[in-house]
C-alpha cells in the first residue's frame, strides 16, 4: 500500500445549476479526487453496473444521491444500489433539498449511510463538500484495503 | 379489547336486564294476585251457596219432622228429632220454637255456646260472625206450628277455602318463577345485543378505532339497529380515511412545494457565493456564467410560485358552469399558440365535432392549454409534428383527446406523470405543475384523465367529464 488512490465520487444530481455547485465545491477541496455526474436515476444505476455508456465506468467510492429525480426518484435508487449484492457496500449519501420527516425515514430504512439537507448560504455548502470530503477520504482510506481483501476473498 | 360481548359489566345494561326481570315479575305477580283474588270470591259466593241450600235441605226435612212434637207438645220428641243434626258437624246449634216464638226444643252440638236468640227469629237467612243463620216456619196444613232455627258454622268452609287458595297460590308462585325465566332468557335476547352495542359505542369513544363492529343476534329492531349503527361505521370510517389521505397528500404538497421552492434558493445562494468568492479573488473569467445561474434560478423560482398560486386557486375560485363548445374553445387556445406551431411547423388537426361541455369555461381553457403546451413542448419533433384533437361521446359521459405522435410515454410512469413538481424530462422548460393542475379542474368537474401511451408509440391525453344530467343526478 504505497499511495492511496483519489477518491471517487458519483453525483446523482438533475439539477444543472446545483451539480455546477457541488462541482464547484469539490474544486476547492486540497485532497486528491475525483467526481462524475449522471442527470437521474436510471443512469445512476447503468453507471454503477457498468452498463451502455458507462462501461468504462469507475466504480465510485461514495455515492451523493439527490431525492427528486425525473423518471426513478432517489429512494429507488437507493433500494436498488442497496439490494444489489455487489453494490451495496458502496457508501450512498442522500444530498437533497427535501425536509419531509418520511423522506428522511424512507431513506435510513433503505439503509441510506447518511442523510444531508442542502444547506442554504454559501459557506455553509462550501463547508459541508468539506466536512463530507474529509469525512468520507478517511473512510475510505480505512476500509480500503478490507474491502480489497474482501473482494478478492469473494 | 377487555370486554367480551355478552357478559354483562356496566350498570346500564344490568338495569336495563334488571327492568326486564322486574316488569316480568309484577306483571306474572299481578296476574295471579288478582287470579287468587277473583277465585277468593267465586269460592266463599260457591261456599255460602252452598251452605244455604244444605242448610235450608236440613230444615225443610226437620221442619216435616218437628210438627208433630210441636203439635203435641212434647219438646223430648223434638230434641229427638233435632239431635239428628250430630250427623252434620257443619250444624252446630238447632231451636224449635213454639207457635208464640218461645223456644221449644234445643240441640247444641257444643253445649256451652248459645248461638241462638230466646224469642224465634224472623223466617229466612242471615250470614253472622262465622256462622249462618237459617230460620223457616213448621206448618202443618197452612197452620203455623212453630219456628225452626238451624246454625250452621262456617269453620270447615273456610277451611277448605283456604286449601283451595293454598293450591292456587302454589301454583301462582310456580306461574311467577317461570316467567321470571322466560323473562331472564328474554332479556338476554334484547339485552346482549343492547350490550353490544353500548361496548362497541363505547371502544369506538375511548380508542377512535372505528373498525370495530356490533355483533349482531337477531333480525328484529334491535338486529336493524345494529345494522345501521355497523353502516354509520362504515361510512365514518371511509370518512376518516378520506380525511387522512387529504391530509397526507396536503403535508405531501407542503414539502414538495417547499422543496421545489428551496432549491432555486440553495441555487442562487451558492453562486451568489462563488461571485463573491471570484470578485474577491479578482477572477472575472466565469463572473457573467455565475449571474446567469443566479437569474434563471430566479426566474425559476418566481414560475414556480405562479404555478403553486394558480394551483391553488383552482379550489377556491370557480365560475357557475355553463355550456362550453369544446371545439370553438380549442380553436380559439389553438390560435393562441399560433407563433410557436406555425414556427415549427407543427400541424394541429380538430376533428370535429366535439362535444359542448357543461363546465367552468376558463378551467377548460386552461386544461386545453395545458395539454396543448405539453403536447407541443414533449410531442413533437421533426419527425412527429402532427397533434389530434378530438371528442367523443356516449349517455353518460363526454370525452376529448388530445394525441400527439412523439416518443411517449412509459407505461409506469402514467400516474405519476400527473403528480405536482414530477417531471420525467428535465432537459427542457418545466415546473411540473401543468398536468397536476388539469388532474385537478377535471377532478373538480367530477370527470377523470389519463394517458394511453407505450414508449415510442406517441401520446393520448384522455378527458372524461361526466353529462350534465349524471352529474346533477348524482349531486
Amino acid at each position: 500500500m504505497t499511495v492511496s488512490p483519489a477518491v471517487h465520487f458519483l453525483l446523482v444530481e438533475d439539477d444543472d445549476d446545483q451539480a455546477e455547485l457541488v462541482q464547484l465545491a469539490f474544486e476547492d477541496q486540497p485532497t486528491h479526487h475525483s467526481l462524475d455526474r449522471v442527470g437521474d436515476g436510471e443512469s445512476a444505476l447503468a453507471y454503477l453496473r457498468r452498463e451502455g455508456p458507462f462501461v468504462e465506468a469507475r466504480r465510485p467510492d461514495v455515492v451523493l444521491l439527490d431525492l427528486r429525480l425525473p423518471r426513478m426518484d432517489g429512494h429507488e435508487v437507493l433500494r436498488s444500489i442497496k439490494s444489489d449484492r455487489s453494490l451495496r457496500r458502496i457508501p450512498v449519501v442522500v444530498l437533497t433539498t427535501s425536509t419531509a420527516p418520511s423522506d428522511k425515514a424512507r431513506a435510513y430504512e433503505l439503509h441510506v449511510n447518511s442523510y444531508l439537507m442542502k444547506p442554504d448560504g454559501f459557506d455553509r455548502f462550501q463547508s459541508m463538500i468539506s466536512d463530507l470530503h474529509r469525512y468520507w477520504s478517511q473512510w475510505n482510506e480505512g476500509s480500503q484495503g478490507e474491502l480489497e481483501s474482501a473482494e478478492r476473498a469473494g | 379489547m377487555v370486554d367480551t360481548p355478552g357478559r354483562p359489566d356496566l350498570g346500564p345494561s344490568r338495569s336495563l336486564a334488571t327492568k326486564i326481570m322486574l316488569l316480568a315479575v309484577v306483571t306474572s305477580g299481578v296476574g295471579v294476585v288478582l287470579v287468587c283474588a277473583a277465585l277468593t270470591v267465586s269460592y266463599v259466593r260457591e261456599a255460602r251457596d252452598d251452605a244455604v241450600v244444605r242448610t235450608t235441605t236440613q230444615a225443610d226435612i226437620l221442619a216435616v219432622h218437628s210438627a208433630a212434637p210441636l203439635t203435641f207438645d212434647d219438646p223430648e220428641a223434638g230434641e229427638e228429632t233435632l239431635a239428628a243434626l250430630a250427623a252434620d258437624p257443619a250444624t252446630v246449634a238447632a231451636c224449635l220454637y213454639d207457635a208464640e216464638g218461645r223456644p221449644f226444643a234445643w240441640y247444641n252440638a257444643t253445649p256451652s255456646v248459645a248461638k241462638l236468640p230466646g224469642r224465634s227469629p224472623v223466617p229466612g237467612h242471615v250470614w253472622r260472625e262465622g256462622d249462618l243463620l237459617l230460620t223457616r216456619a213448621v206448618t202443618m196444613s197452612d197452620n203455623e206450628l212453630g219456628t225452626l232455627a238451624l246454625v250452621s258454622d262456617m269453620d270447615a268452609l273456610d277451611s277448605l277455602i283456604r286449601r283451595r287458595l293454598g293450591a292456587a297460590a302454589v301454583i301462582g308462585a310456580v306461574a311467577v318463577i317461570v316467567s321470571v325465566l322466560l323473562a331472564w332468557r328474554l332479556s338476554r335476547l334484547i339485552v346482549r345485543p343492547v350490550h353490544a352495542l353500548g361496548d362497541t359505542a363505547q371502544i369506538v369513544s375511548r380508542t377512535g378505532d372505528y373498525g370495530v363492529r356490533a355483533a349482531k343476534y337477531t333480525n328484529d329492531e334491535l338486529g336493524q339497529l345494529t345494522e345501521a349503527f355497523n353502516h354509520m361505521l362504515d361510512q365514518i370510517q371511509a370518512r376518516d380515511a378520506e380525511l387522512e389521505q387529504r391530509n397526507e397528500e396536503m403535508e405531501q404538497f407542503v414539502y414538495t412545494a417547499s422543496h421545489d421552492l428551496k432549491s432555486p434558493l440553495v441555487t442562487i445562494q451558492g453562486f451568489v457565493g462563488h461571485l463573491r468568492q471570484d470578485l474577491g479573488d479578482g477572477r472575472h473569467d466565469r463572473l457573467d456564467r455565475f449571474a446567469g445561474r443566479v437569474e434563471e434560478a430566479a426566474r425559476r423560482m418566481r414560475r414556480n410560485i405562479d404555478d403553486l398560486l394558480e394551483l391553488s386557486r383552482i379550489g377556491r375560485i370557480s365560475s357557475d358552469p355553463v355550456a362550453v363548445d369544446a371545439a370553438e374553445l380549442t380553436r380559439s387556445v389553438v390560435a393562441d399558440h399560433e407563433a410557436e406551431i406555425s414556427e415549427r411547423g407543427v400541424v394541429i388537426e380538430i376533428n370535429e365535432p366535439l362535444p359542448t361541455l357543461f363546465v367552468d369555461p376558463d378551467r377548460l381553457r386552461q386544461v386545453i392549454d395545458n395539454l396543448l403546451t405539453n403536447a407541443l413542448k414533449y410531442g413533437c419533433n421533426e419527425e412527429a409534428s402532427r397533434i389530434e384533437i378530438g371528442g367523443r361521446e356516449t349517455d353518460r359521459e363526454q370525452e376529448l383527446s388530445i394525441r400527439d405522435h412523439g416518443a411517449g410515454i412509459e407505461p409506469r410512469y402514467h400516474d405519476r406523470i400527473f403528480r405536482l413538481f414530477e417531471r420525467l424530462d428535465t432537459e427542457r422548460d418545466g415546473t411540473g405543475v401543468g398536468l397536476a393542475i388539469v388532474k385537478r379542474i377535471v377532478e373538480l368537474h367530477g370527470g377523470r384523465v389519463w394517458v394511453e401511451s407505450a414508449s415510442g408509440a406517441g401520446t393520448t391525453f384522455f378527458i372524461r367529464f361526466p353529462r350534465r344530467s349524471a352529474l346533477s343526478a348524482a349531486a
